[in-house]
């Protein structure tokens, strides 16, 4: 925590490339690792769009990557993901790390598993990490939104606390190597 | 009344000799994974949603039969929602599942993830080893049969 996160360049739905270095003027990034198939992604598809209509004008927009192999979960393909952001009328970024690189990089284990990178001189600095908040299975009886607590504590000058939080969630789907 | 009865007979029946399940918190987990015999304990952390952990679950099932000798128990833990708790309990019956399985009422994840292993960030299949009340080892992710059999007969080596 507190570490510098490493940038990024990867493909959007759209076809164009996005980097963690376009958001140079933004407060900070919403890090989202996410897929397409995983239950608990989606049940938290509502509540990531929520996300970034709140916070992207509070300048804390989402940018959501997928980092699934599409050999080993084919619901998770480009293609796919290109049709599920555009039914669901995704109003951010949706990358597909297709190296797996990032996931690896960012040490993302599971979908979803958010990221706060706060923009600071020093570059982007991963302050929380963890659940969007406590009750996945019911965006009403939520009692803490982590995520937006802990913007408002990095707005505040103040460290997130918690600024880890588990969350149940599929693992990412790693690339199968030779045994 | 006659057909009432065998009815019930039928229905009690299928509970008894199917695959039951139960839901518990972190205190009845504690319960299950703290005994001081010299058994050892394999917990599994899955749900009927989970692709990879419904894909490895005959590996379990394999790995038990073949270690038949052992003193292993495997002790199988969903993840599943407690309004799926039918469902679990048929997809278990349906595959035959032999070992003791609980369904996890999760609440709030953060109360009890760390309490099972602070290095786990909640993602599953998860499999964790207990020994005399210990966890000795866990693994994020999912096993192959050969894999997991050779971790459990290591485990036997060294304790």
């Amino acid at each position: 925590m507190g570490d510098k996160a490493e940038g990024f360049n990867l493909k959007n739905v759209d076809g164009k490339m996005i980097s963690l270095a376009d958001y140079g003027k933004s407060k900070g990034v919403i890090l989202i690792f996410t897929c397409n198939h995983c239950p608990f992604s989606k049940k938290y598809e509502g509540r990531i769009l929520e996300l970034d209509k709140s916070f992207k004008k509070q300048g804390w927009p989402v940018v959501a990557i997928s980092s699934n192999d599409p050999n080993v979960q084919p619901e998770d393909s480009f293609e796919n993901m290109q049709k599920l952001a555009k039914q669901k009328k995704y109003s951010f970024p949706y990358l597909f790390d297709e190296t797996q690189a990032i996931a690896k990089t960012y040490g993302a284990t599971k979908t979803p598993h958010v990221f706060l990178l706060e923009n600071t001189k020093e570059g982007f600095m991963v302050q929380y990490i963890g659940a969007i908040d406590d009750n996945a299975e019911d965006a009403k009886s939520v009692s803490t939104k982590y995520v937006e607590q802990a913007i408002h504590e990095i707005d505040k000058g103040n460290k997130p606390n918690p600024s880890v939080t588990k969350a149940i969630g599929c693992s990412i789907k790693w690339k199968k190597t030779a045994e | 009344m006659t057909k009432l009865l065998i009815l019930l007979w039928l229905c009690t029946g299928s509970l008894v000799f199917g695959q039951k399940i139960e839901i518990i918190h972190l205190k009845t987990y504690r319960n299950l994974v703290s005994k001081e015999n010299d058994s050892l304990y394999v917990v599994n952390f899955w749900a009927t949603w989970c692709a990879p952990c419904v894909k490895e679950l005959p590996d379990f099932l394999e790995v038990e039969k073949e270690l038949i000798d052992k003193k292993l128990r495997f002790i199988f833990i969903s993840l599943n929602n407690k309004k799926e708790f039918n469902k679990t309990e048929v997809f278990a019956k349906r595959i035959g599942m032999s070992f003791p399985t609980y369904l996890m009422d999760a609440g709030n994840p953060n109360d009890w993830i760390d309490a099972v292993e602070k290095e786990w960030s909640g993602s599953i299949p998860f499999t964790v080893f207990y020994y005399k009340g210990k966890n000795i080892f866990f693994r994020e992710g999912e096993w192959r049969k050969e894999a997991l059999l050779s971790e459990i007969k290591n485990t036997f080596t060294k304790n």
